[in-house]
């Protein structure tokens, strides 16, 4: 199984930084990365798939650095970019065939390995439709589908449940989860949800830096203690919302509101401290 | 006579060392790590597959063209610089098939895909130039041969004479395609088409240029027009190695 490694990565857009010093080992497992739009993520996965070349430090796969490893490291790797693209009057077997070739799956396997993903995924029935005919759903299951077609040891996807209905999105969870057993899956996405039921570690990033990283339980201990709840009514859960960070408002049969905030002190006297969830690391490491 | 055959002591087979000597050989085999290598003749055979039918299909029409053209002049009984004058257009076109296939190749957010698999976008592509190179120098060979046994100033005259407008003609086509990422970028590069068509017409007027005495002058443009676009080729692979453009491309 392959441990990739990230050494100091940096890199700069016109002079700003997208990714700055970033280090972290990974193993077999799935991580996730969150954060914030324009957080980094995209750049952070484009430097690790070897599309874009690190400004500073370096990334290792097997203790070799990937820009020297070349075709032997993409041979590894399997990569759902955010923006997927397709040629659209492919049909999907074509399509599947053409990458299936790129990614120098052996032609004698190639048909059986696809016939496989397309089941997997749920698509062996469109196989003839063409890419344009197929609905979003179907487009980002093809997506996953190709990313899996030369068994890759590295999987990479970016943010892979966006455009999915919740239907699409719980089967799309359990297949990924399931994945993450004997490989290094990295997906990025920005529901808290996602990465908090599908990742075995979340790193956390905030402009290009990572803010956090670790276990979901590691996480949230981070913010121990700066998680607090309140029950109020009406008028002053919606003061509260204005003066504090408020991670949720729940209404209660009562007619009171249960708030939950975010915040290093106690915003109130009758405030109590609650279990920290993902959600509020993600609150907290943004109001930082 | 009595039987002197030799007797062979029976040999003993140690049964668990076998079996471990066989454990260890088959966890030999496992870790090896078989990999299949396409050959360059298997990739180019796979990727023909997957080219543009229009490229292709403009290509093949390129040639029926060029074929129809010489027999039209030939039956008008055309002038010396007619010829080359027809000549030089056809030729800027050429190679307008390669930048409508790379065209395709960056316009549907394909790039960043391709760029992650074992064969890349810099080999994918390459992989293109070298198959619409060669189809570009049979249409050019058609085209040479044609006219040169239909005029007097030779073969090797007639062939700088329409490698010139060809080789500017894909530099600055490839050029536009490097710089230019927007949408309907097929039309300025068949803009760019047609300014070298229109330049090259212009160099007829001067008849004094086809002359043996100024082939140096060709040869010295098509030495600088092959350089210009060797220089644009490293630095669009140059710019794929980097990836920032790349994914811009994508975006």
């Amino acid at each position: 199984m392959p441990e990739l490694r990230l050494e100091r990565v940096g890199k700069f857009y016109k002079g700003m930084p997208a990714v700055v010093e970033i280090e972290y080992v990974f193993q077999k497992g799935i991580y996730g990365l969150l954060g914030a739009n324009g957080a980094g993520k995209t750049t952070l996965l484009r430097m690790i798939s070897g599309l874009l070349r690190p400004d500073s430090g370096r990334i290792l796969c097997n203790h070799q650095e990937i820009s020297r490893m070349g075709g032997e490291y993409r041979r590894m790797l399997g990569y759902l970019p955010q923006e997927f693209g397709y040629y659209p009057n492919f049909t999907l077997w074509r399509y599947m065939r053409y990458l299936a070739e790129l990614k120098a799956v052996p032609p004698e396997l190639a048909e059986e390995r696809i016939e496989e993903l397309l089941e997997h995924t749920g698509l062996k029935e469109v196989k003839k439709e063409r890419m344009k005919d197929l609905s979003g759903g179907m487009i980002r299951r093809a997506g996953i589908a190709q990313s899996l077609l030369n068994h890759p040891d590295i999987l990479i996807l970016d943010e892979p449940t966006a455009g999915l209905d919740p239907r699409e999105r719980i089967r799309f969870r359990n297949f990924i989860r399931s994945l993450g057993r004997e490989r290094i899956v990295i997906l990025s996405s920005h529901i808290v949800s996602d990465i908090e039921y599908l990742t075995d570690e979340i790193l956390l990033m905030k402009s290009g830096r990572l803010a956090a990283g670790g276990s979901l339980k590691q996480i949230c201990e981070t913010v121990r203690g700066k998680i607090w709840e309140i029950l109020a009514d009406a008028e002053a859960a919606e003061r509260l919302n204005q003066e504090f960070v408020v991670s949720s408002m729940k209404n209660l049969d009562d007619g009171r509101v249960c708030v939950r905030i975010v915040s290093e002190q106690k915003p109130a006297e009758h405030a109590v401290w609650a279990e920290p969830e993902l959600e509020d690391v993600f609150l907290y490491q943004m109001m930082c | 006579m009595k039987n002197r055959r030799i007797q062979l002591e029976e040999i003993q087979i140690e049964k668990h060392e076998k079996i471990q000597a066989l454990d260890q050989i088959r966890d030999a085999v496992e870790a090896k790590n078989i990999r299949y290598q396409p050959s360059l003749l298997q990739i180019l055979l796979g990727q023909i597959k997957y080219l543009s039918w229009s490229a292709l299909g403009g290509q093949a029409s390129c040639l029926l063209v060029i074929l129809g053209i010489c027999r039209i002049l030939e039956n008008s009984g055309a002038q010396l610089m007619v010829w080359l004058g027809t000549g030089s257009v056809l030729a800027s076109c050429v190679g307008v098939f390669l930048m409508l296939e790379l065209c395709r190749s960056s316009s549907f957010h394909m790039t960043e895909l391709e760029q992650s698999c074992y064969l890349n976008v810099k080999q994918l592509w390459c992989v293109k130039m070298i198959i619409f190179g060669c189809l570009d120098l049979l249409v050019l060979t058609v085209l040479i041969a044609g006219v040169s046994k239909n005029v007097s100033c030779g073969i090797f005259s007639v062939m700088l004479y329409f490698l010139v407008p060809f080789v500017f003609s894909s530099g600055l086509q490839l050029f536009v395609f490097t710089i230019y990422r927007k949408d309907r970028r097929e039309y300025l590069q068949m803009g760019a088409v047609i300014l070298i068509s229109i330049l090259s017409l212009l160099t007829i007027n001067i008849p004094g240029l086809y002359t043996f005495a100024c082939l140096w002058i060709w040869g010295i443009a098509l030495i600088l027009g092959t350089g210009l676009l060797a220089a644009e080729i490293m630095l669009l692979y140059q710019m794929i190695c980097q990836g920032d453009e790349l994914c811009i491309l994508d975006d």
